[in-house]
C-alpha cells in the first residue's frame, strides 16, 4: 500500500460541479445497479472486487470486505490467495471469474476461446454479463487513485454492505480485535 | 463508447444496469471537452487492441499531449501514474476540469475494455 495524497486541492474542487456533479452521480447510480442485479455468489464477487483493489492499488477498496461475503465464510486466507490464485486451491468457478477480471483490468487480449469456453462450464450469460459489469463498477477506483483520493479514514480493515438501492454502507471493523 | 450489439446484449441480460450504463455514457461525454474525451478514448483504444495510435489531426498541442500522456498511464496503470503527470495537467485546465475529465476517461477507459471483452465471451 502507498502512502499517496490528493493530487488535486480539495478546496479548489466545486462542489456539484465536478466532484458531487452529473456525472459523479450517474457513476453512482450506475455503481448500485450493478450491485442490485445479484446473480453471481457473493463470495466470488468479493474476489473480484479484491483482486481490482491490488491491480488499481486501492487503498479504500483493500480495506474493506462486503459483509455478504463475511457471512458466506470470506476470510483473509482467501485474501491472500488473490494475487497467486492461478496456482491457488479456489475452485475452477472462481478461477475462471478472476481470469475474466484480468481479461478486463489488464488485456482483453486474454479473453479468448478458452476462457470463453470455461467461463460457460461455469456460468450463464447473465451471470458472465455480471462479473464483467462488476469490474467496470469496482474500477472506479481507476478515477480515485489516478488523483489519490482513496486513503481510507479508518486503520483497520472495516466491513462494507449495501444498502436496499445498492449504495455503500461503511460499518465498523470487520473482525473482532 | 459502446457499440449497439453490446448495448443489446446488455440490455437483454441486465436491463436495469444498461439503462443506467447509458446515462452515464452520455453525461461522460456533456461532462468533459468533448474532442479531448474523444482524442483520448481513440488512444485507449488502440492501446486495448494492441495497435500503434496516431494523432487523427496532425500534431498534439500542449494541452493535448499532456492529457495523452496522462491517458496512456491512465490506461496501462493508474498504481504508477505519478504525481507530475497530474500537475502538467494543472498548466491546462482547472481541479474542477481535471476532475471531470479523470471521471469521464474512466468510463470512456472500462467502457472500452467491455466492448471488447463482451464481444469474446458473451
Amino acid at each position: 500500500m502507498s502512502a499517496q495524497t490528493p493530487r488535486l486541492p480539495l478546496e479548489e474542487l466545486t462542489p456539484g460541479i465536478a466532484l458531487d456533479g452529473a456525472l459523479e452521480r450517474a457513476i453512482a447510480d450506475f455503481a448500485a445497479s450493478v450491485v442490485r442485479a445479484k446473480t453471481v455468489d457473493p463470495l466470488t464477487t468479493e474476489l473480484v472486487r479484491l483482486r481490482c483493489a491490488q491491480i488499481h492499488d486501492c487503498r479504500l477498496c483493500g480495506s474493506l470486505r462486503t459483509r455478504e461475503a463475511l457471512d458466506e465464510g470470506f476470510d483473509e486466507s482467501m485474501q491472500r490467495k488473490i494475487a497467486h490464485y492461478e496456482n491457488s486451491d479456489f475452485g475452477p468457478e472462481i478461477i475462471a471469474a478472476l481470469r475474466l477480471c484480468d481479461a478486463m483490468i489488464l488485456s482483453p487480449s486474454f479473453a479468448d476461446e478458452e476462457l470463453k469456453a470455461e467461463l460457460e462450464r461455469h456460468y450463464t450469460a447473465t451471470q458472465i454479463a455480471e462479473i464483467c459489469l462488476d469490474v467496470v463498477k469496482w474500477s472506479q477506483q481507476k478515477a480515485l487513485v489516478a488523483l489519490r483520493t482513496e486513503a481510507p479514514p479508518w486503520d483497520t480493515t472495516n466491513v462494507l454492505s449495501f444498502d436496499e438501492v445498492g449504495n455503500p454502507e461503511f460499518g465498523g471493523p470487520a473482525y473482532a480485535s | 463508447m459502446l457499440s449497439h450489439d453490446t448495448l443489446a446484449r446488455l440490455r437483454e441480460l441486465h436491463p436495469a444496469v444498461a439503462v443506467e450504463l447509458e446515462k452515464t455514457i452520455q453525461l461522460a461525454r456533456e461532462a468533459t471537452d468533448p474532442g479531448l474525451l474523444e482524442l483520448c478514448s481513440s488512444y485507449v483504444m488502440a492501446a486495448l487492441r494492441q495497435q500503434n495510435w496516431s494523432p487523427p489531426a496532425g500534431p498534439l498541442s500542449d494541452r493535448e499531449s499532456a492529457f495523452i500522456e496522462f491517458t496512456e498511464q491512465f490506461a496501462a496503470s493508474v498504481s504508477t501514474l505519478s504525481d507530475e503527470q497530474v500537475a502538467r495537467l494543472q498548466a491546462f485546465a482547472s481541479a474542477d476540469e481535471i476532475y471531470a475529465f479523470v471521471n469521464a476517461l474512466y468510463v470512456a477507459d472500462m467502457l472500452g475494455r467491455l466492448e471488447l471483452v463482451t464481444r469474446r465471451v458473451l
